[in-house]
């Protein structure tokens, strides 16, 4: 059932929160241990939220995501839960408060079921980085996930959640949405506060979104818009996403990224990507060939830009106010180095690179070449975005790989956000809209493609998206391990 | 291999000035990701940016300060759930 029908009948009286909170605890009882998705379950505090929901709608009042469930990504605070990002350095840390999108969705009477699973610090492409274990992919058991939202991506297509936030940096909506058949989406950068969120490279990264429909997708997005005080790079956008929802497609420019849909895409995602094109144009949009020349260069700029935020923002975690505490025996270097010892290996790798890529000497020849890059890759976009109102291209060159095909070798698994990290650097809004499936070997695998809009306007890609799922082409469901589609 | 050791001293040394513990076994693997990685980042010297200035953030970020008004805070006894603490004092290793 999706968010629109929970909240329609809990608000109806037809159906209680609670009835629906013990539903999905069950169903999280009986897959979790398989899939990874959820870290932590909030068993106690999603039945007593679910208790408070039921008791508001019987005093009469009508909350657009009563009843609500939905999972949170282990780098968002959640009040009263643990928040480790995927991180033995922060093991033991309990959020004290609501991050502003979690204050928001549970003031509409969403359920927050529980955090999920992500590459440590939400670095990596397949979960395969987190201190508690990798995530399965329902739909194939040696496949990845992707991520690094990826505990999010499998609680919603294993039916372990409604909807789920997770974090975009380069990709880790996106891509985990595109490996497992779900919408997920990008939103433009300042759309959604990020007050709450633990910091990996502020620049760059987003809180979005994870549904099975649209019309979800836009239900738990709207519920979070709108500028917040508490993040000075918030703002509030015109649009209305209900009325994005009822316009038609016709009249509409798409641009397909020429650079990003020619060599090195598998033939199952260039396939999927024409089917989506035909599709638009036999209802009216016009399709033609965008280009944005240099975006070649996005995912070094990117790598740069990343690590060298990472750098800095993960100077914080000292053990001292939370996490993995010192053991108080030797001076500040000796106890910072013990705790921060405690990080990964390509949270080291990505702190230490992030160094050197600032330090004196280097800095811009790396980060500031970086820098000014974006602002080319912007230009471009912009150019672009003139001739087109929308454009589309591949969410990833390959359909999900196999756990451990891209562990040994950093530069390979950073290689799966080529045609991610490009929309990051320039702010944009971008949606992984499912398209069908392939099959290969006897296993079923999803497909996708990104839709990509001017910044702030998000309200074009749930038109497009809305347009495809109402045609039969984009449709997202539950899926049962390993692979049976319900 | 002169430039290998060479990068493996100098992850040491800036593990050291970060204040990341790492064990030998990670230090050259990082090391070797280190000349991997800049080689490949490289690539980005081959552009003509000249008149581009830098982006390091695509909204106007300019600093708000808001009105000075007292607001509720996090109360003290929920902040010390999370950290080691002793008469009213955050604990902190000694400098």
């Amino acid at each position: 059932m999706g968010a629109s029908r929970i909240a329609s009948a809990v608000n109806a009286g037809e159906l209680s929160a609670k009835e629906v909170v013990t539903a999905y605890l069950e169903r999280i009882a009986e897959l979790n241990g398989k899939l990874n998705a959820y870290l932590h379950v909030n068993s106690t505090g999603a039945r007593r939220a679910a208790s408070s929901v039921d008791d508001l709608v019987v005093r009469g009042e009508k909350l657009n995501l009563a009843g609500v469930p939905v999972a949170v990504k282990d780098v968002i605070s959640v009040r009263g839960l643990p928040i480790t990002c995927g991180s033995r350095v922060l093991r033991g840390y309990v959020a004290p408060y609501d991050a502003t999108v979690v204050n928001r969705l549970k003031r509409a009477g969403a359920i927050v079921l529980g955090t999920t699973n992500t590459d440590e610090f939400a670095m990596g492409s397949s979960t395969e980085n987190s201190a508690y274990g990798a995530s399965r992919n329902p739909w194939a058991e040696d496949r990845v996930p992707g991520g690094s939202s990826g505990g999010s991506a499998v609680a919603v297509s294993g039916g372990m959640a409604t909807a789920a936030l997770g974090t975009d940096t380069g990709g880790s909506v996106r891509l985990p949405a595109c490996f497992t058949g779900l919408f997920g989406l990008k939103p433009s950068y300042g759309a959604l506060s990020r007050y709450g969120l633990v910091s990996y490279a502020n620049s760059l990264e987003q809180v979005g979104v994870f549904a099975r429909s649209v019309d979800d997708l836009a239900l738990v997005y709207s519920a979070m818009l709108g500028a917040d005080p508490k993040d000075g790079t918030t703002t509030n956008f015109s649009w209305s996403i209900r009325d994005a929802l009822s316009r038609g497609v016709e009249g509409l420019r798409l641009g397909v990224v020429v650079e990003m849909s020619g060599e090195g895409i598998h033939e199952a995602v260039s396939s999927a990507l024409s089917t989506t094109c035909k599709e638009l144009e036999r209802n009216g949009v016009s399709v033609g060939e965008a280009s944005i020349k240099h975006m070649g260069y996005s995912l070094e700029a990117y790598y740069l830009i990343a690590m060298s935020e990472a750098s800095s923002n993960l100077a914080r975690f000292d053990g001292v106010r939370y996490g993995e505490h010192p053991a108080f025996e030797g001076d500040w270097n000796e106890e910072y180095s013990r705790v921060r010892s405690l990080f990964g290996l390509e949270v080291k790798r990505r702190i230490i690179l992030g160094a050197f890529a600032l330090s004196a000497g280097y800095q811009e020849m790396y980060y500031g070449r970086a820098s000014r890059f974006r602002t080319l890759l912007i230009h471009e976009f912009r150019e672009a975005f003139k001739q087109f109102d929308v454009l589309i291209a591949p969410t990833s060159p390959t359909p999900p790989f196999r756990f451990g095909e891209k562990t040994q070798d950093p530069l390979t698994m950073y290689l799966s956000d080529v045609d991610t990290v490009p929309v990051n650097l320039a702010g944009l809004p971008a949606l992984n809209v499912p398209v069908g499936t392939f099959t290969t070997d006897g296993t079923t695998l999803p497909l996708g493609v990104q839709l990509i809009a001017p910044y702030g306007r998000d309200d074009l890609l749930f038109t497009v998206a809305s347009q495809l799922e109402r045609s039969g082409l984009s449709i997202a469901r539950v899926v049962e391990p390993w692979g049976r589609i319900v | 291999m002169v430039e290998e050791n060479l990068d493996y001293l100098k992850v040491i040394e800036l593990a050291r000035q970060l204040r990341v513990g790492v064990t030998e076994e990670e230090a050259k693997i990082i090391a070797k990701d280190l000349s991997k990685v800049l080689e490949y980042v490289r690539r980005l010297g081959e552009l003509d940016l000249e008149g581009y200035e830098p982006t390091y953030s695509v909204t106007p970020a300019k600093s708000v300060l808001r009105d000075d008004v007292a607001e509720e805070n996090l109360p003290v006894e929920e902040v010390f759930v999370n950290a080691v603490g002793e008469k009213g004092f955050i604990k902190a290793p000694k400098i």
